[in-house]
């Protein structure tokens, strides 16, 4: 243990941006054991969900309970499947930082699997984020070029050098590394060429097929390249990438204005140890700007749906209820992934939210209606800890009126519950 | 990134031929090389639009304005088709348009078949785009939300003419998509965005006590001094009753809960809010999911399936248009935020410049600005802009009667005879 214990308002600002809780419990566990910031951070990297291919047992209509296995078999209807299952990790107590991250890239090398076609594939790439959520970003970046789902996504499946597709080259300098005014046409024409060749065949496994791809060596960046490794290599040797990926960090996971030079002095580090996701992360959530940046960022519908069903307490993931939120894994409503921020602070979003937790049922709190405590109870599992007068008066008065009306306690539990995820200090991450 | 300057073509505008010309839009007639007086006296093609508006439009408030954008890139070329075009088919191997896949238009250009029928209503805008474009979905999406040269930050374009005609802080303005469209942002509130897989509640909602008691605790937590990003919040859900009481006000013939999941019935609920006189001027809907327009792969096929669903849309919102008596005061008007490459590739086409946009409602129908020009190509073998999207938003603020300079930077002017204005 080093350093000073955690106060629960900065254990629940750590957890918050870290994880896509607290879920109930955790800010007291964490307080109780008198972890200190650098501890908590060093628990939440070191915190990772096995992958395995199956998804548990799922209700299909044609085929009733049955176990789905995704490593072998491609099936449309195990999207729905696929994506509740990722949902449910992310709201699982044993999810961390790396879940967090998987959940980051995901929106940086966004693939939508309503052009992708196949739950195998978008299975295959999730394994991929999994294995190199905070591993080494010359890999990740290598693995997700030559990606099966991420090859049809942005048509560079059956590119060929001679013609070569343009899609891809030029977004994973625009959108993944480099950044708009980094690169030329010339750039984007030339990588095209060199990321040329790769096929996803019918088994749904990659393959190049070097007749299509570039024999000689084309001017990049400022090197010289023909295949995907060339390609990689110039990418990372461009001071603008390790800038970028920071950059995106920072929007993700601090928030507020950049300051400059320590994005410079982070981006430094990250290039000198040969762009490594861990230290990086590891010197992010450590740094005074994090620490500092309490409220400065907006839970993102997906952050806010599965803290809402902890706090809650409910069972089961509900997809129709996240898509009515407008954030699903693997559909991203554009190639630069999904928006942060006050976007998602619409008065529709906010009707949305309110229709979903009203429908919740069977609540973990149902049984709690009745308790005089109601308020804090909620408060706590919703790891509120810094509640305004305005919130604490308005939920009071909500809780004495239904208490005066009757109010059935499933119902007043639920309605209590919904004015809790609707409050600002919950919207807010 | 290569920095051009501005990519307007030199030739002229075509002149739009008023009073002397004939009118040559004629189905079935575009081959026919003598309809017109005008081609016999000079080397310009015959006029192509007419001499007066389709519809005569209704009194500037009553105008509403429905956008359908297309996402990802619309190809111009298989919208509006240069006929007997050599050049046309050596640029386009695979993906020319010819045959059956045309329907005549005007003089030398057909459209795509999907408008079948459609074309001696339609005003179709040639030549738009930016004028130093960007091959970026991200960075020209920002300009054409915006309206502005530059980078997108605050309200878009949409969101301004709201602003503008909202003064009281009223909606004026609906986004309907998965996330709300920023060319709908507004300074002062005045549009909302409703979410596709939104249901909207049958005509009689329950009104339980605890419903209204939570609406009061929402109220409340709402008017607490804002800080940080709750800001927002704070002002979204002080808001919830405005939205529910528009809402309610737009009729729902089935009484049932209906939902805006499909692009017919987004397009229906477009028409309803309208008619409901509440106030909606402006519906933004996107006739796609995001990129479908973005073929750089399979264009033929995709881009047949996509636009046809596009043009199926149109029809079937001329129709309830037509039914709901609003043909005099809906100009629906489309955006899509660049075309594609004047040379195929491998069957695919990559991101382009300059496009077509397509009006329908109280318009002059035929084609406005200057085709595309297939042989004046810049250094990316893209085609020349020859129409700012300045000026096509020029027109659409003067169709609402809304000052363009009010919301548009530059001076950019609306194009005569193109609107009824």
């Amino acid at each position: 243990m080093t350093g000073t214990p955690l106060t629960p308002l900065e254990a629940a600002h750590l957890l918050r941006r870290s994880t896509f809780g607290p879920f109930p419990g955790m800010v007291q566990d964490v307080v109780s054991r008198g972890l200190s910031h650098e501890d908590l951070v060093d628990e939440l990297l070191a915190k990772v969900l096995p992958f395995t291919p199956n998804l548990g047992k799922a209700d299909l209509p044609d085929d009733g309970a049955i176990d789905i296995d995704l490593e072998d078999t491609d099936d449309m209807r195990y999207y729905r499947v696929f994506k509740r299952w990722w949902v449910r990790r992310m709201a699982s107590d044993d999810a961390g930082l790396h879940e967090k991250m998987m959940w980051f890239w995901h929106g940086v090398f966004t693939t939508s699997h309503l052009k992708v076609d196949s739950s195998n594939l978008c299975w295959r790439q999730l394994r991929t984020l999994h294995k190199l959520a905070l591993g080494d970003f010359g890999t990740l970046l290598h693995d997700m070029t030559v990606d099966g789902a991420m090859l049809r996504f942005l048509d560079g499946d059956g590119s060929v050098a001679q013609a070569p597709n343009e899609n891809y080259g030029r977004e994973v300098m625009e959108l993944f590394t480099l950044g708009l005014g980094h690169y030329t046409q010339k750039d984007v024409e030339a990588g095209s060429k060199a990321l040329a060749g790769w096929k996803v065949i019918d088994d749904l496994t990659v393959h190049f097929q070097p007749q299509n791809g570039l024999r000689k060596d084309v001017p990049y960046l400022t090197k010289k390249v023909r295949d995907v490794n060339g390609v990689v290599d110039a990418i990372l040797a461009q001071k603008a990438c390790a800038e970028h990926v920071v950059g995106r960090i920072w929007e993700f996971f601090v928030g507020g204005d950049r300051d400059a030079s320590t994005v410079e002095s982070w981006a430094e580090s990250f290039r000198n140890s040969g762009y490594q996701i861990k230290p990086l992360v590891r010197t992010v959530f450590l740094s005074e700007e994090f620490r500092a940046s309490t409220n400065q960022l907006v839970r993102t519908p997906i952050e806010w749906y599965c803290a809402t069903v902890r706090a809650a307490g409910v069972e089961g993931i509900w997809l129709p209820a996240i898509e009515s939120l407008g954030q699903v894994p693997y559909e991203p409503p554009n190639v630069s992934g999904w928006p942060g921020g006050r976007v998602w602070l619409t008065t529709t979003q906010q009707r949305s939210r309110a229709e979903l937790a009203m429908e919740l049922t069977d609540l973990e709190v149902d049984a709690l209606g009745d308790n005089p405590d109601l308020v804090e109870i909620l408060l706590d599992r919703a790891s509120i800890h810094n509640v305004s007068d305005a919130t604490r008066a308005a939920l009071t008065q909500l809780d004495q009126g239904l208490t005066a009306s009757a109010t059935a306690p499933e119902i007043k539990a639920r309605t209590l519950l919904t004015a809790v995820v609707l409050c600002p200090e919950f919207a807010s991450a | 990134m290569t920095s051009q300057g501005p990519r307007f073509t030199r030739r002229g505008m075509l002149k739009v031929l008023g009073g002397s010309a004939a009118f040559a839009v004629l189905p079935g007639c575009t081959n026919d090389k003598g309809s017109s007086p005008q081609s016999s006296a000079k080397t310009k093609p015959a006029p192509l639009v007419a001499n007066s508006p389709l519809i005569k439009p209704a009194s500037v408030d009553q105008r509403a304005l429905i956008v359908i954008e297309l996402p990802g890139g619309n190809d111009g070329l298989s919208t509006l088709i240069p006929l007997e075009s050599g050049r046309y088919h050596d640029l386009r191997p695979t993906t020319a348009l010819s045959g059956d896949d045309v329907v005549p238009f005007v003089d030398g250009y057909g459209l795509n078949a999907a408008l079948k029928g459609l074309g001696p209503e339609l005003a179709v805008v040639s030549g738009v785009g930016a004028s130093s474009p960007t091959l970026s979905h991200f960075e020209m999406l920002s300009r054409w939300w915006s309206g502005n040269p530059g980078s997108a930050t605050g309200p878009g374009f949409l969101g301004r003419l709201c602003d503008r005609l909202s003064p009281d802080g009223q909606f004026a303005g609906i986004s309907i998509g998965t996330i709300p469209t920023p060319a709908l942002t507004t300074t002062k509130g005045t549009s909302i965005g409703l979410p596709t897989a939104m249901r909207l509640r049958g005509s009689d909602p329950t009104d339980l006590a605890h419903d209204r008691m939570l609406r009061k605790a929402l109220d409340a937590m709402a008017a607490a001094p804002p800080q940080g990003p709750g800001a927002t919040n704070h002002r979204a859900l002080s808001q919830l009753d405005g939205v529910d009481q528009m809402l309610a006000a737009v009729p729902n013939p089935t009484g049932q809960s209906e939902e805006l999941a499909t692009f017919k019935e987004q397009l229906d609920f477009a028409v309803r809010a309208i008619q409901a006189g509440v106030g909606i001027r402006i519906v933004h809907l996107n006739c796609a999911t995001a990129a479908a327009f973005d073929t750089h792969e399979g264009h033929r096929e995709r881009h047949a399936e996509v636009f046809g669903g596009f043009a199926d849309g149109l029809r079937h919102l001329r129709q309830q248009v037509a039914a709901a008596g609003l043909e005099d005061r809906v100009l629906v008007a489309t955006t899509s935020e660049f075309g594609r490459r004047a040379k195929e590739n491998n069957g695919g086409l990559d991101h382009g410049t300059a496009s077509v946009a397509i009006l329908s409602g109280p318009v002059y129908p035929g084609l406005h600005g200057e085709p595309l020009s297939l042989n004046e190509l810049d250094q990316d073998g893209n085609l020349l802009t020859s129409l700012d999207l300045a000026r096509y938003y020029a027109t659409l603020a003067a169709w609402l009667g809304v000052e363009p300079k009010s919301v548009l930077k530059g001076g950019a002017t609306p194009l005569d005879r193109l609107v009824a204005i």
